[in-house]
């Protein structure tokens, strides 16, 4: 009988061992390996422009979501759209390819206040910026959405000002 | 906006990185740079108006 009793709780044993190892196991993988609790965050820019009388109108949207299933942390430094110009057109028909020289227009804060956004949940944000037409051939837009938990997402778009029409490529 | 031409944009993607501290300072001096910048212009379009009505009421 009582080797009966003692068999019973060497496999009652081994059963609880196997369900904490295999417990400890899955959620490895669950959360561990397959990243689960990753911050994720989704951003981009988008907008239009109207150059009109010597000025431009930049009206530019600025977009966040996240969908990572924890909270998302977003630390104000840093989180910004930045805007940039570039105006130099080079007419050396010989001259190489240069990368454009772009010049600072301004930074704005983007999405302030905004300190947590929960799992889903969008954030969206306009800004209308003016801007004395000075021959820009083309702007970029940068938007930087800093976690605070030590990375950063960034969205960039340059828009070519000579080109009128959609930017947007077509899909 | 008849007669204007809108130019639409849109980004594309995104990426990711790890935050560099001295790239957010530098984005952070940019926004108090440009903070500076607009409050001068207003500050000197205020004045404007003001001289502005000042002529005319005078």
């Amino acid at each position: 009988m009582q080797t009966g009793v003692d068999l019973a709780a060497i496999i009652a044993d081994l059963a609880t061992a196997l369900l904490v190892i295999g417990g400890g196991g899955w959620g490895f993988f669950r959360f561990v390996r397959h990243r689960t609790l990753k911050h994720r965050l989704s951003v981009s820019v988008e907008g239009d422009l109207v150059r009109e009388a010597g000025r431009i109108r930049v009206t530019a949207r600025s977009r966040a979501q996240n969908i990572g299933l924890r909270e998302f942390p977003v630390s104000r430094e840093g989180t910004t759209l930045q805007l940039y110009g570039h105006a130099v057109e080079t007419t050396e028909p010989d001259a190489e390819g240069t990368l454009a020289d772009w010049r600072d227009l301004g930074t704005w804060r983007a999405f302030e206040g905004r300190t947590v956004l929960e799992p889903d949940e969008p954030v969206e944000e306009q800004l209308l910026i003016e801007l004395p037409d000075s021959g820009y051939v083309a702007l970029k837009l940068e938007l930087l959405v800093n976690s605070g938990v030590g990375r950063s997402w960034e969205a960039t778009e340059v828009v070519v000002i000579g080109y009128t029409g959609d930017n947007r490529d077509e899909e | 906006m008849q007669g204007m031409d809108v130019i639409r944009f849109a980004s594309k993607g995104y990426s990711v990185e790890k935050t560099d501290p001295e790239k957010i300072e530098r984005i952070e001096r940019k926004v108090e740079r440009t903070r500076r910048r607009e409050k001068r212009v207003r500050e000197e379009r205020r004045r404007r108006e003001q001289e502005n009505s000042g002529r005319r009421s005078a």
